[in-house]
Parts: C-alpha cells; sequence; structure tokens
C-alpha cells in the first residue's frame, strides 16, 4: 500500500489528462469521486480542457444491427481497442429492413435517422460511449415530401444545448426545423431561397458536418454540373453558400462523378474526396468561406479499386474504407500502411455508414420541465 | 533610463544564477535560476521583491528528495527514461511538487505521465496508488461496473 495521500485537486490533474475510459473506471474508486465525475460540470471541464481526447471511427453493420468503433490512432490489430455496440433502436427484428443513416456528430453523439413511412422521420441521438440515447420523431408529411432535406445536430454553446436540425427547401423558401434537447420542442424558422439557388439540387449523402457551430452539407445539381456547401449556422439561425473552387469543379467534373464522396472534415478544413480512375484526391478548403483557399491536399494511387478516406489522424495519415470493405491506413505520401477486414458486410453503405465521433461522457441539457431524456446508464441515486 | 535598470538587474541575475532553496527537511539547496523559474510561485516572489537571493525561500511542502528529483528532470528535458525508475511515492510526491510550485510544464508531463500508467489498471490498482479506501458495499459497486462494462474489459494483469 502506498503511503503518499494525494489532494483532490491534484487527483483532478491526472483525471484531465486522462481516457475517459480511465475516467469512467475511476468512478467505482469511492464515493466521492464517483458523484464528482458523475457531475455535469466535470463532463464538462473534461472535454472543454481535457488533453487525452479519443477519435472514433464508428461503423454500421447492418447484418448483425451493431456498429463497430475503432481507435483511430491505434493500430488495426489492436483488438482490445476494438468495441462492438448495439445500433439502438434495430434490436426488434422487425426493424431489420428499416435503412438507419449516419446523419452527423456533435461531442460524442451520434445523429441517427430512420425512416418510419413516406412522411414520418425518426431521429436518434446517441452517445456510444456512455450510452445515453433519446428518440426524436419529426412528422410533417407536407413539407418533407415536397422539397429536399438536409439533417444534422449541432451544439449551441450560448444555450449549451444541442440541436437536431432538418433544412427544407421549398419552391419559394427555406424552412428550417430546430429540434432543441434542451425544450424537447421543435422551432420553425425561415430563409429566403436566394436566386431558385438550390431548388435543382439533389441531396447526396446523408452526412453533415459540424465545424465550429456551423453544420454543413455538401449539395449537387441533378445533373452533375453545380456543386456548393450549404452552411446553417446555429447562431444567427441563417443558411449561407459555401462554393468549391473552380479548380476543383474542373476536376471533379472530369473524372469523379458518381465518384465524390461525402463532406468530411481533414485537418481542421471542410474537404471534398474524389475519385478519379486511378486515383484519390482530397482538397481542404484552408481559410473558411475563402474560395481561393481550396488546395489539393492529398493524392493516393488506388490502382485498382476505390478508397474513400474518412479522417486524417494526429500525426496526418489518412483512414477509409476501400471497396473490399477493408479499413485502411495511408500516410501522408500515399503510401498503404495498414489494411483489415473486420466484419464481412455486403451491403451497399460503403459510402454513408461510417463516422468519426470523439469520446465524451457529456450528459443532455436538462430541462427542469420535462424529465423525457432517457438515461440508461445513469449512477443509481443512493450512491450520493 | 528603464533600459539601464534592465541591465543591471540582468547583471545582476547573472552574478547570483542560483537561487537557495530550503526544503520541508530542513535542506539549503541551491537551485539554478533557470530551474527556478519554472516555479511560478518562488518566480513571483523574487520578482516583486527583488529578494536577497541568499536568504533560503522556504518550500514547506516540499522534501529535499523531491526537489532532487524535479531539478533532474527538469535538466534532463523531461526525459521518459529517468522518470520510469521513479517509485509510486515518488512520481506522487512530484506530482503534488508541481502542482504547489505551479511548475506548469511539469506538471502536464507528471500527471501525463500517471494518466499513462493508469491507463489499461484495475480499479484496485487505482486505490492502492492513491490512496483511497473503498467505500461502496459490494452491491453498490457491482451496480456502477453494469453501467459501463467496457471500461473494465481488456485491462492489465495487476
Amino acid at each position: 500500500m502506498s503511503t503518499v495521500t494525494l489532494p483532490d485537486d491534484v487527483i483532478e490533474q491526472v483525471l484531465l489528462r486522462s481516457v475517459v475510459k480511465l475516467v469512467l473506471r475511476f468512478k467505482c474508486v469511492c464515493k466521492s469521486w464517483c458523484s464528482y465525475i458523475s457531475d455535469s460540470h466535470f463532463a464538462k471541464f473534461h472535454f472543454d480542457f481535457g488533453t487525452a481526447p479519443t477519435h472514433r471511427l464508428l461503423r454500421l453493420n447492418y447484418e448483425n444491427y451493431t456498429a463497430i468503433s475503432l481507435d483511430t490512432e491505434a493500430p488495426f490489430f489492436d483488438d482490445a481497442r476494438k468495441l462492438v455496440y448495439k445500433i439502438p433502436g434495430l434490436s426488434n427484428p422487425s426493424h431489420y429492413r428499416r435503412k438507419v443513416h449516419i446523419l452527423g456528430s456533435c461531442r460524442g453523439f451520434i445523429l441517427l435517422q430512420t425512416n418510419f413511412s413516406r412522411n414520418s422521420i425518426l431521429f436518434m441521438i446517441w452517445n456510444p460511449t456512455t450510452g445515453l440515447r433519446k428518440q426524436i420523431s419529426y412528422d410533417n408529411s407536407l413539407r418533407y415530401s415536397l422539397g429536399l432535406v438536409l439533417c444534422g445536430v449541432v451544439y449551441a454553446s450560448s444555450e449549451d444545448d444541442y440541436v437536431v436540425v432538418a433544412v427544407i427547401v421549398l419552391q419559394q423558401r427555406i424552412v428550417i426545423n430546430c429540434f432543441s434537447l434542451r425544450t424537447n420542442s421543435w422551432s420553425v424558422y425561415e430563409d429566403a431561397l436566394p436566386d431558385n439557388y438550390l431548388l435543382s439540387y439533389t441531396y447526396f449523402g446523408c452526412m453533415s458536418v459540424l465545424l465550429n457551430e456551423v453544420v454543413h452539407w455538401l449539395v449537387i445539381s441533378g445533373n452533375g454540373n453545380r456543386y456548393a456547401i450549404v452552411a446553417f449556422d446555429i447562431k444567427d439561425k441563417k443558411i449561407s453558400y459555401i462554393p468549391l473552387s473552380h479548380d476543383l469543379v474542373v476536376q471533379i467534373k472530369r473524372f469523379a462523378f458518381p465518384f465524390l464522396f461525402p463532406l468530411r472534415v481533414f485537418d481542421g478544413c471542410l474537404s471534398v474526396s474524389f475519385q478519379s480512375h486511378d486515383k484519390i484526391e482530397i482538397w481542404s478548403m484552408k481559410e473558411y468561406k475563402v474560395q481561393s483557399s481550396w488546395t489539393k491536399t492529398f493524392v493516393l494511387s488506388t490502382r485498382p479499386g476505390v478508397f474513400y478516406p474518412i479522417f486524417s489522424t494526429q500525426n496526418g495519415h489518412v483512414l477509409g474504407w476501400n471497396r473490399d470493405e477493408q479499413i485502411a491506413r495511408y500516410d501522408e505520401k500515399g503510401e498503404l500502411l495498414q489494411v483489415r477486414r473486420y466484419e464481412h458486410h455486403h451491403h451497399n453503405y460503403f459510402l454513408a455508414d461510417c463516422i468519426v465521433y470523439t469520446e465524451t461522457f457529456l450528459p443532455f441539457p436538462t430541462n427542469p420541465e420535462s424529465n423525457q431524456v432517457k438515461m440508461e446508464n445513469s449512477i443509481t441515486p443512493n450512491l450520493h | 533610463m528603464q533600459k539601464t535598470e534592465g541591465e543591471e538587474s540582468k547583471a545582476e541575475n547573472e552574478e547570483v544564477k542560483q537561487v537557495t532553496l530550503m526544503t520541508s527537511d530542513g535542506v539549503k539547496m541551491k537551485v539554478e535560476i533557470s530551474i527556478v523559474y519554472e516555479m511560478e510561485i518562488v518566480r513571483s516572489f523574487i520578482e516583486v521583491n527583488d529578494a536577497d537571493h541568499s536568504v533560503p525561500f522556504p518550500l514547506p511542502n516540499v522534501s529535499s528528495h523531491t526537489l532532487d528529483l524535479i531539478i533532474e528532470l527538469v535538466k534532463n528535458e523531461y526525459d521518459d527514461e529517468f522518470m520510469k525508475t521513479f517509485s509510486h511515492d515518488e512520481l506522487k510526491e512530484v506530482l503534488v511538487a508541481a502542482n504547489y510550485l505551479n511548475m506548469k510544464t511539469l506538471l502536464d508531463f507528471i500527471a501525463t505521465a500517471i494518466a499513462n500508467l493508469l491507463e489499461k489498471k484495475s480499479v484496485e490498482f487505482i486505490r492502492n496508488f492513491f490512496n483511497i479506501v473503498n467505500d461502496f458495499t459490494p452491491e453498490e459497486e457491482a451496480e456502477i461496473r453494469k453501467t459501463n462494462e467496457w471500461v473494465f474489459q481488456d485491462l492489465d494483469e495487476d
């Protein structure tokens, strides 16, 4: 037994530098640490100031309703870092044929969507790390059936709230539906449609990309001629449009369609990646909303085959899936470092069913008037 | 005028170069000023008071052994291999001292090292390491373990 006893503020210095897995294990050490770590203030403190964030790549496997989660910094052979979760809401066998899409991620929470019917959408906001989750239903058949729908999730820091966003493009205007987890209700905002700009666009992939407090979607016109990023800023509730650069569009048109991959963030920048006949290119917008700053940042020879880049690791490696359903890791020069097959996937969701999230144990915002948040993993109250 | 003053104080520092620290076990130690300057608590005192460096600055919470370890760590530019020779008590003593002396780089280094050491350790190991008494009943502890089973999996043997 050790002889030195540490003050709590010193132990906290260690916890701030600990991965989430160790922090959650620390809850088991004694009652006072359990209640301290379970407090929402500590979860936020650890997220904001912690120095050991774990980024994980999550991929859905529809064959057994599971999601595989891999530590992006760990070697693929390290199975101790691999986690397998049940996809929430899919445990009922009657749900088996229902499509589930990953729409986005925000501070450890993943936004999933299933379609009950043509006119009804069910959202699930889910933290795989803690199991915390909440179902949100959206039922507005008129609006949904008429327009393009772009969905995502964003954290509004000024209200300490998570907001699920569904942007619906109608013929004359844009309707933005926002569900606040704090108030447990939908609000509707409207914006003008500039020059019918969006009207002819198709919804490309399901993926939203969060950068700061703005949700982004890549949209393409039906004939493949026009490309833009639609952005929704939760602070002013306004829609804006971010064009790709001329050079990038020329490249995409020359080679890529339909092998243009959903929008991602690489190295902190909004990035578009696409496949030409023998290589993958990643283009990043180095300065936010500066059209001239689009730069080709990564070129990868993939002869022959397809590689879908998803994430760049701390040391500049690029992770993604290839057409043989293997996860692959390339270095910054485009050399293949590692490849591994995890599950036998035989489905066609190659592009849209994976996302990178950060391990957190953040709570949902609480509203004194509603108590509908489902706390699957809440600590029993008699511990305090 | 200010420039002259600055040069004077610089000349004085070059002359002194060492500050005497008095540890909790009564040992007077002369420490290079570059190392002392990493200790915010001492640095702010010296800078504000223009102190006479020959009068020992008291460190009632730091033992001479711990101060030796800190000096070696700073001199070795926070060498992992050197740190790995520390006992658990030494690691904790350095951590407490780094926090007390407000040595930001050292605190970050040693707290990260301990977090890494504990990353794959059992709850029992963590309790022993921090000298924490388990005040849960077995039922309560089992209940908590059930809420996040994955965090107790794939750990090292104690």
